[in-house]
């Protein structure tokens, strides 16, 4: 390895290490030190910034470490900066919100950390096994971080969370079972085009299980309770980081599929997503309930993007941060409006527009941007993942994922109809808003400023989406 | 383009378009002074058309044409109109018309309008109107003649309700915009298959001279079954019968009268009401292309003229009566255009406007003396009352009867020789007995009103001020001597050929003259009237309402087209499309939503179980 | 740099600053927003006018072209350019939306700076639809525009203006999710065929293979639910009824016309031979509408419900222009689109102001205005008289050029137009009636004020316009038809693609 990549690959490093490092200082010091005991916190939002502003740009090389085990390329680098962004935002709802009881608060921000540090892993994975255990180490601190209130909602979803998480991890063991008997190394490159029928059967169980993650359906039916029961910065940490991850490793088996019976199955995964989520959608009245469907929703429109060969893939990337910015924005807006241990009803939201107007005001954009609308980015994403997709000869599913999106409008209306058309009940002074609020409103605006000028972002995930 | 340039003409139409503007913004502080200036207004459209006249004479005779165009109007797409004006013969006599009697019934409206509030806003709808029938008669081309044909529609609409507090004025003027509206459609549906053939064939140029000099080229088309040309002719008859109050649109003149009585004189006798014969004088040389479509005016004139007569016959009030009077005069003049005699429909046209123009301010003096009584029952034996008033509408009333030397007997005859030379066998009877009962109901009139004891013999009735007399006795000489005057001159003017007619049409007409006179006497006698009545009873009352032509209409068209509308509003839009198909599918959608989170029931056996389906499902499609 | 300099990026720029930054202004500012409001709309305004003058007849091409990559990954450029019909509606939206500020000072009370703030933003996207040749730009404005008129309807409108507002929405968004589909598809179809993405209009003509007509049915139902054409117009009344009176002014003078407007710049050049199959029905549609809506109209008993039909019977005949490619009629047409925008613009403005001092919409509770407010009384008239087509006022030159050019192509359609000719004066008349004429019965009218200077400060451009565009349409005639004419070169079947935008000035 010549010395400028071992370098590189040395300040590559330094951000799981640094999170790493943070979650164990926020778990042990606190006992020692008595002015750390509430600042766990502030610990973890400052290793995932200080990760964020060491970040140096790719060479645009495959670096491979621990023997092939983990390959550091500007796709990693990429997802890596995403991981480090979107653990930032949570820390900083957690942060206002302050959901987790004051004793758990050490151990809170340690699952969290670790979670992003399995992230991180799962995105540098070369090979298939390794990517299970990354998945495994990503998911089971959220398993634990979804009944941290100790409430009934929350402990359910917890319980309901790992019951068929592990379900789904068994179902990714046994794919990656048959396929270690056609392909020993597991790595991605050696898979790539493997037959028979063993192999087929293999890749979609892995499919399965990875499609557990991204909540695709008929995988997504824990999302709604685990979403609304689970405290709203768990829940926007799992609709935001976890579901990129999934995402990212469904769209590398797919890469591995060549056309045929397979790739069709991923046709129906995305077809059956975008009509089930946005229609259940409809129905919703609780806020978190609704976005749950909503990140069903849209991972359908990711799913639409495989289909669209690399440019298709530049979609995604660009989709990922997008659709993560929207929903971890909505959920700070669900955190910081209160409500009971479901969290807020639509209607709660009432009259929030004269309350706090700039709080409404960036829910307006995460919902516009939700629903694809200009000139939020989330239409600049959908337009690129349903051109790719159009370029990649699926018309129909384009078709149906832009009047899937025009139905999706109504729900994603009706909470800026409640905000900002429906008289409140009690007439409450304008309050002063929170971190969660500064953050929400920091959020639309990078949303805002993503759509105009989204070739800052577009090119990145362009040249990350060729290391596929 | 020959006819020389001559740039007065638009001076015969700017002064009104000055007095309506200016009686419109300064009304409040300029009365009398307003008033003075649409009346001069007017006399300076009259002298400008004098003028032009005497250089129109100078004119040798196949070349009297004066052309004026101020600017391009629109040209879009090969499809193009001057704002241009003519003066050729016939709108010379119509500009004079206009003018001229416009001029007295504006003197006469400045005294009987004196103590109305509206009195600025009136002059400036009277001035506005002279204004758009100027435009209307002079204009090049059929588009500013539409212009102004629409323009006098709006005029009448504001005269007509003019004392707009009243609903049933305001719901009159409404009437006659809408009923106008119908007839302009036709005209303007004419119009626009005449340009589409014309353009198809590569003559896309619309001013009158250049249709005339096309109008060979439509021959040859047959449209809908029929020949081009007779379908274009039968549309603009349309419009001409909705502007000039024939059958099948004449509902809504007798509902005009409830404009001030100056209005139903200048509007609803001498002018706007004849732009339909105008029309057809000015669209000549395509009526005689299509002799089927003149059969049909022929037909129609006739019929109206007979059935007006007859309203006109039974009605009580004194303006309704002189309203279908001048439905039936209107009838005449289709009649002679119908039979090809079009000089003698402008010169029974021009009689016309002097005669019932006379009778209408007549009319106007005797309810402004009677304090607004229109009802010719209340009247009676005002002779010695109303002296003056009475020995000027005697005037009229002989000359409209169609006393042998007036005006009325020579404008009726020409048109009946026109008829009988035409060989329309029962046109010519129904002319001669119309002429018969215009005799008598415009002598049962002067009989009740002035001649017959009646109950306003006891009150006191003053005279009518002299600024009303001055214009009414102008309009008797007129009614008296224009017959002679014009008897040769007009026709001549016109471009028509003299001809001799048969000896015994003169003959008979006075005598049926005669015979409607002595009808008149007589049958307004208390005890020969009520026999009548008793006998024909069912006439009586269907005549009197008008044929119940209202009420017709009402059912057959009115009515359904309401019931059409409201069944278009609330049902078709508010339910079936809005309800049903578009609150449909949203609901279509949120129940398929309610229908999917009810699988959400919770437990988590049911997950789990979906979620191991899902994988087999996925298994078994690839293998 | 150049976006600022070129004064057609400038007039989508303009609004667009001003109303972010009227959206954001500080509460204590609230009480300057409505100047602030109106002075940002005459500054674009100015912009407008500068376009105008700007404007050389003579040249077919676009003009102040703008031609910038802006994501050249998905071969997607910032291109802009005008011709003579873009340029007439751009200035009608900013004359709109300034008279539609003017008259809001009186009936907009709580949070105003939103208000004005969304009124300006939705001028710059109009402006920007209006302005656009890339087809990706086109998309953005077209979907951009319904944000902020979503709110102008919510948030400021009448008693059901949720109702109307997510109807409004959500109508045009479903309409415009398969213009999305087909749009990707045909730039798909491109992509394949020429190897490169390119989403500009010009480059698009040509590559609509086989499936042209499914395309164009797309695009269409998008561009007929906006015109809108029977039966897909229920959102326009409770729309138009709702808004506030400067939203009622845009959605009715503006909103409609890019409809149309996507008709003749995106629908018909992209699918020359679909669209001239479809064309036909498009333009029965049309004539239908025209009788439909007008028969509507007249039992309306909401004044502005009633207006917002006669909008539909007026867009009808355009269509019926539009769709009969005969160079008089779309010349008409495009007329007769700026021409209904200041008639039904006044007319909305009319009802406004009644709405302001009276606050009902309903036609009983007038009566016998004339007498209280003649001036009122007499430009309602004389805006009534333009809408039903009065010769001498802008309506009937419009009216004419289409009823006779469209009669050479499809006589039946333009026979039923016609009689809306007819329905017009019935529904017009019969509301001037009931509104002004009669006795004055209710006390209420009796003391209404009669127009302030203010309220005849943005009355009295839009009335000179009707006579002057009645009287001398020469000066707009002269930039509409090159641009009819090229609309209809470019519906020929296999045409060549309008030659490349000139460079701005």
């Amino acid at each position: 390895m010549n010395p400028e990549l071992s370098s590189y690959a040395a300040s590559a490093l330094a951000g799981p290490l640094l999170l790493a490092a943070a979650a164990f200082a926020g778990l042990i010091l606190p006992l020692f030190l008595r002015p750390l005991r509430g600042a766990q916190g502030l610990l973890a939002l400052g290793a995932a910034v200080t990760g964020l502003v060491f970040f140096r740009r790719p060479p645009s090389a495959e670096l491979a470490l621990f023997g092939g085990a983990l390959t550091l390329t500007p796709l990693t680098a990429y997802i890596w900066a995403f991981a480090l962004a979107a653990t930032a935002a949570v820390c900083v709802i957690s942060i206002s919100a302050q959901a987790e009881p004051e004793e758990f608060r050490g151990e809170y921000y340690f699952l969290l950390l670790m979670s992003a540090c399995g992230l991180m892993a799962l995105a540098a994975a070369g090979d298939l096994f390794t990517a299970f255990i990354a998945l495994e180490l990503m998911s089971l601190p959220v398993y634990a971080l979804a009944g941290i209130t100790r409430g009934k909602a929350g402990l359910e979803a917890a319980l309901k969370y790992f019951m068929l998480g592990s379900f789904g991890s068994a179902l990714l063991i046994m794919g990656i079972a048959l396929l270690n008997a056609v392909c020993p190394s597991l790595s991605f490159a050696a898979l790539k085009g493997a037959q028979g029928t063993a192999a087929a059967a293999g890749f979609m169980l892995a499919t399965a299980g990875f499609a557990f993650k991204t909540a695709l359906v008929p995988f997504h039916m824990w999302v709604p309770d685990v979403y609304e029961g689970a405290p709203a910065q768990v829940s926007a940490f799992m609709a935001a980081a976890v579901k990129a991850g999934g995402a990212l490793l469904l769209c590398r088996l797919f890469c591995l599929l060549d056309a045929g019976p397979a790739r069709e199955a991923f046709w129906w995964l995305a077809a059956v997503t975008m009509v089930t989520a946005n229609l259940a959608a409809l129905a919703q009245d609780g806020l978190k309930r609704l976005l749950a469907y909503s990140s069903v929703a849209q991972a359908g429109y990711l799913a639409t993007a495989f289909f669209g060969g690399e440019q298709g893939r530049a979609a995604l990337l660009y989709y990922v941060p997008v659709y993560a910015a929207a929903t971890v924005g909505a959920f700070a807006v669900a955190a910081a409006a209160g409500g009971g241990e479901k969290g807020p009803a639509v209607k709660d939201l009432a009259g929030l527009a004269r309350r706090r107007p700039w709080l409404a005001a960036a829910m307006a954009v995460f919902m516009l941007s939700l629903a694809g609308i200009p000139p939020a980015a989330g239409f600049f994403a959908k337009f690129y993942a349903f051109a790719a997709a159009a370029a990649g000869g699926r018309g129909g599913l384009v078709v149906l994922a832009a009047v899937m999106s025009a139905v999706s409008l109504f729900y994603y209306l009706r909470v800026t109809v409640v905000m900002f058309m429906a008289a409140p009940e009690a007439e409450q002074a304008p309050e002063a808003g929170g971190a969660g609020e500064v953050l929400a409103v920091l959020l639309a605006a990078g949303l805002l400023a993503a759509g105009l000028f989204s070739g800052a972002l577009l090119g990145p995930a362009a040249a990350a989406a060729r290391w596929f | 383009m020959e006819g020389n340039y001559y740039p007065l003409i638009k001076w015969i139409l700017l002064p009104p378009l000055a007095g309506a503007a200016l009686n419109l913004f300064a009304r409040r502080r300029l009365r009398a002074a307003g008033a003075a200036a649409a009346c001069l207004a007017a006399l300076v459209s009259f002298g400008f058309s004098a003028l032009a006249l005497s250089d129109l004479l100078n004119l040798p005779p196949e070349n009297r044409l004066l052309r004026d165009t101020l600017f391009n109007w629109f040209s879009a797409g090969g499809f193009s109109a001057d704002a241009a004006f003519r003066f050729d013969p016939l709108s010379a006599a119509m500009a004079l018309i206009v003018s001229g009697v416009g001029f007295l019934i504006h003197l006469y409206s400045a005294a009987y309008m004196k103590d109305d509030p509206g009195y600025g806003r009136y002059f400036s709808y009277l001035n506005l109107f002279l204004f758009f029938m100027l435009a209307l008669v002079l204009a090049d081309n059929p588009l500013v003649m539409f212009a102004g044909w629409e323009g006098v529609g709006l005029a009448s609409y504001l005269l007509i309700g003019f004392w707009y507090a009243d609903p049933e004025k305001a719901a009159a003027g409404k009437k006659a915009f809408i009923t106008n509206r119908v007839g302009d459609a036709g005209l303007l549906g004419g119009l626009m298959l005449m340009s589409a053939l014309l353009a198809a064939q590569g003559a896309p140029a619309l001013d009158f001279s250049s249709l005339a000099a096309n109008a060979h080229l439509l021959a040859g088309h047959t449209v809908l079954g029929m020949a081009a040309p007779t379908l274009i002719c039968l549309l603009l008859f349309w419009g001409a019968a909705g502007k000039s109050a024939q059958f099948p649109l004449h509902v809504w003149l007798p509902d005009a009268m409830a404009g001030p009585t100056p209005v139903s004189a200048l509007i609803h006798a001498a002018t706007m009401v004849t732009a339909g014969v105008y029309l057809l004088a000015r669209l000549s040389f395509l009526f005689a292309m299509a002799p089927r479509a003149l059969e049909v005016v022929l037909l129609a004139g006739a019929f109206t003229a007979f059935a007006a007569a007859i309203a006109a016959s039974v009605q009580k009030d004194i303006k309704k009566v002189l309203a279908y009077s001048t439905i039936s005069q209107l009838g005449y003049m289709f009649m002679a255009a119908g039979a090809g005699a079009f000089s003698a429909s402008v010169f029974h046209l021009a009689t016309h406007s002097f005669f019932k123009a006379l009778l209408f301010l007549g009319a106007g003096s005797l309810i402004h003396a009677l304090g607004g009584e229109q009802d010719l029952f209340k009247m009676g034996g005002l002779a010695k009352k109303l002296p003056v008033t009475f020995a000027l509408m005697c005037a009229g009333w002989l000359a409209v009867a169609g006393f042998p030397g007036l005006s009325g007997f020579y404008s009726k005859d020409l048109i009946l020789e026109g008829v009988l030379e035409h060989g329309g066998a029962a046109a010519l009877a129904a002319g001669l007995l119309t002429a018969a009962l215009t005799a008598f109901y415009t002598t049962r009139l002067i009989s009740l009103a002035f001649l017959r004891p009646g109950p306003a013999g006891g009150k006191p009735a003053h005279e009518a001020p002299v600024l009303m007399l001055a214009p009414m006795a102008v309009l008797a000489l007129l009614s008296l001597g224009g017959g002679l005057l014009l008897k040769d001159s007009l026709p001549a003017f016109l471009g028509a050929g003299a001809h001799a007619g048969a000896a015994w049409l003169p003959w008979t007409s006075a005598l049926a003259c005669a015979c409607g006179i002595g009808a008149g006497i007589l049958f307004t006698a208390p005890k020969p009237a009520n026999f009548l009545k008793n006998t024909l009873a069912p006439l009586h009352a269907l005549a009197a309402a008008g044929f119940r032509a209202d009420g017709l209409y009402a059912a057959l068209l009115i009515r359904p087209l309401r019931r059409l509308a409201g069944a278009v509003a609330h049902y078709a839009d508010a339910w079936l499309i809005d309800g049903l198909l578009v609150g449909g599918t949203g609901r279509l959608a949120c129940g398929a939503g309610r229908l999917l989170a009810s699988a959400q029931n919770g437990r988590l056996d049911i997950y789990a179980l979906i979620f191991a389906a899902g994988a087999a499902l996925l298994v078994y499609l690839v293998i | 740099m150049e976006l600022l300099t070129n004064p057609l990026s400038l007039m989508i720029l303009l609004p667009a600053a001003a109303g972010l930054a009227l959206l954001a202004l500080p509460e204590r500012f609230a009480g300057a927003a409505a100047p602030l409001g109106a002075a940002a709309a005459f500054a674009s305004l100015c912009v407008a006018a500068r376009l105008w003058l700007g404007f050389d007849p003579a040249v077919t091409a676009m003009q102040f072209g703008l031609d910038r990559p802006w994501l050249p990954y998905f071969g997607i450029t910032y291109s802009l350019g005008i011709d003579g019909l873009s340029l007439a509606l751009i200035i009608l939206a900013a004359l709109l939306t300034a008279a539609g500020a003017l008259a809001s000072f009186g009936q907009i009370k709580e949070s105003r700076p939103a208000f004005y703030g969304c009124l300006l933003l939705t001028e710059a996207a109009l402006a920007g639809v209006f302005a656009a040749r890339d087809l990706f730009v086109f998309y953005l404005f077209w979907e951009a525009m319904l944000v902020p008129m979503y709110f102008l309807v919510g948030v400021w409108g009448g008693e059901r203006r949720v109702h109307a507002a997510v109807k409004f929405f959500v109508y045009t968004v479903a309409g415009s999710a398969l213009m999305l589909a087909a749009m990707l598809w045909l730039a798909a179809a491109r992509h394949a065929a020429a190897g490169a993405w390119s989403f500009r209009i010009t480059d698009l003509c040509g590559a609509a293979g086989p499936a042209q007509g499914a395309l164009f049915a797309a695009f269409a139902l998008a561009f007929a639910v906006k015109v809108p054409l029977i039966p897909l117009h229920t959102w326009l009344p409770d729309a138009h009824a709702e808004a506030p009176t400067a939203g009622s002014v845009l959605l009715a003078g503006l909103l409609l016309k890019t409809g149309v407007y996507g008709f003749i710049r995106i629908g018909v050049p992209l699918f020359p031979q679909a669209a001239a199959a479809a064309a036909p029905w498009l333009a029965g549609a049309g004539a239908a509408g025209v009788i439909y809506a007008s028969l509507a109209a007249w039992r309306q008993r909401d004044i502005k419900r009633l207006i917002a039909y006669s909008s539909i019977a007026h867009l009808g005949l355009v269509v019926v222009g539009i769709m009969s490619f005969d160079l008089t009629a779309v010349s008409g047409a495009a007329l007769q689109m700026f021409n209904h925008g200041v008639s039904t613009g006044a007319l909305f403005l009319l009802a406004g102001l009644l709405h302001e001092r009276r606050h009902t919409r309903l036609i009983e509770d007038y009566g016998g205005l004339a007498a209280s407010v003649p001036a009122f009384a007499a430009v309602f008239l004389v805006t009534a008289l333009s809408s039903i087509g009065l010769p001498g006022l802008n309506g009937f030159v419009g009216e004419a050029l289409v009823l006779f050019g469209s009669f050479r192509v499809y006589p039946w359609a333009a026979a039923a137009a016609l009689s809306g000719v007819v329905l017009s004066a019935v529904y017009m008349l019969g509301l001037y009636q009931q509104v002004f004429f009669g006795p004055l019965r209710r006390t209420e009218n009796r003391v209404i004020a009669d127009l302030r200077p203010r309220e005849w400060a943005c009355l009295l451009p839009l009335l000179a316009l009707m006579f002057y565009v009645g009287l001398k349409p020469g000066a707009l005639l002269r930039r509409l038809e090159p641009a009819a004419a090229s609309y209809i070169e470019s519906a020929r079947p296999g045409a060549l693609p309008p030659a490349a935008p000139k460079e701005g000035k």
